[in-house]
């Protein structure tokens, strides 16, 4: 069946919907949020289809040379 | 397990939600039984939201345990309590627009050159229309002055999230009613007021 050319859709009624479109709106707003972890589960109608578990560096290159343990290599120089 | 599902800033969170305290704001959570799936966080989401004057929510395809949650806002409050404050009382309208049929198929191209030149027209042609959809939506949109607003074009469809006020989301809803017309090749869907999903940037860069 056709969409309809315009529609007005309380959010229960589309995450309780089984149809093509609603089905779609809902899920492009479920990785939407804040993300801690980027741990993603991609949903399809609610079917877990896919799992991806992604550790985010959150940091600048120089906060992150400042973090280092050890000081980076000096150039070798003539005893 | 308690599963972690945005901030706020009231103390008192509709059940089976549950808040715990994370500096100036609440970490909203609820028993794992409760918030499996991302459909049962987005409606835990929705519920908080008819309670809750501000809701910073957490993607509900994700899901993170609520200690790591605490330990995750700790390192970054400054940002959290700046977010809120944006968003206080947001929610949030999305617009999406898909073509209402496939385009038509081509004819067999002559060649590579004369297929080439056919993609080239194809993908002007969805340009031009998309850019007639935005127009469109964005007169409809005019009278409503959001706080904010996103866009998000995919395939060749368009997607426009507004950001306004808690009070003002029933009234700018109806203003779209009675001044969105339907868009010749278009299916139009209004949908809201979910909490601000789109709007959660913390200025953090990946």
């Amino acid at each position: 069946m056709a969409d309809p050319p315009l529609r007005f859709v309380r959010p229960e009624e589309a995450l309780s919907s089984r149809e093509g479109t609603l089905v779609e709106l809902v899920d492009g707003l479920l990785a939407r949020g804040v993300v801690i972890r980027g741990e993603i589960w991609l949903t399809v109608a609610d079917v877990e289809l896919v799992f991806l578990r992604l550790d985010l560096l959150l940091t600048s290159p120089e906060a992150l040379a400042a973090d280092r343990p050890f000081p980076p290599a000096s150039p070798l120089r003539p005893s | 397990m308690m599963i972690a599902l945005g901030l706020t800033v009231s103390r008192f969170v509709p059940p089976p939600c549950q808040a715990l305290r994370c500096g100036g704001f609440q970490l909203v959570c609820a028993p794992l039984a409760e918030a499996g799936s991302p459909r049962d966080r987005m409606r835990l989401h929705l519920d908080c939201a008819r309670w809750l004057p501000t809701l910073l929510p957490f993607a509900p395809a994700e899901r993170t345990g609520a200690e790591q949650a605490v330990l995750w806002c700790a390192a970054r409050r400054d940002r959290i309590e700046a977010a809120l404050a944006r968003l206080e009382g947001g929610r949030q309208l999305s617009l999406a627009a898909g073509p209402v049929a496939e385009p038509p198929a081509q004819p067999q191209a002559a060649g590579g050159a004369d297929w080439l030149r056919r993609r080239a027209a194809l993908l002007r042609e969805r340009a031009q229309a998309l850019e007639r959809l935005r127009a469109e939506l964005g007169t409809a949109c005019e009278g409503l002055a959001p706080r904010d607003r996103r866009e998000d074009s995919r395939g060749d469809g368009l997607r426009l999230h507004l950001l306004v006020g808690r009070e003002e989301a029933a009234a700018a809803l109806e203003r779209l009613r009675q001044g969105l017309a339907p868009v010749p090749g278009w299916s139009l869907t209004v949908s809201g007021p979910w909490p601000p999903y789109d709007f959660t940037d913390l200025g953090e860069v990946a």
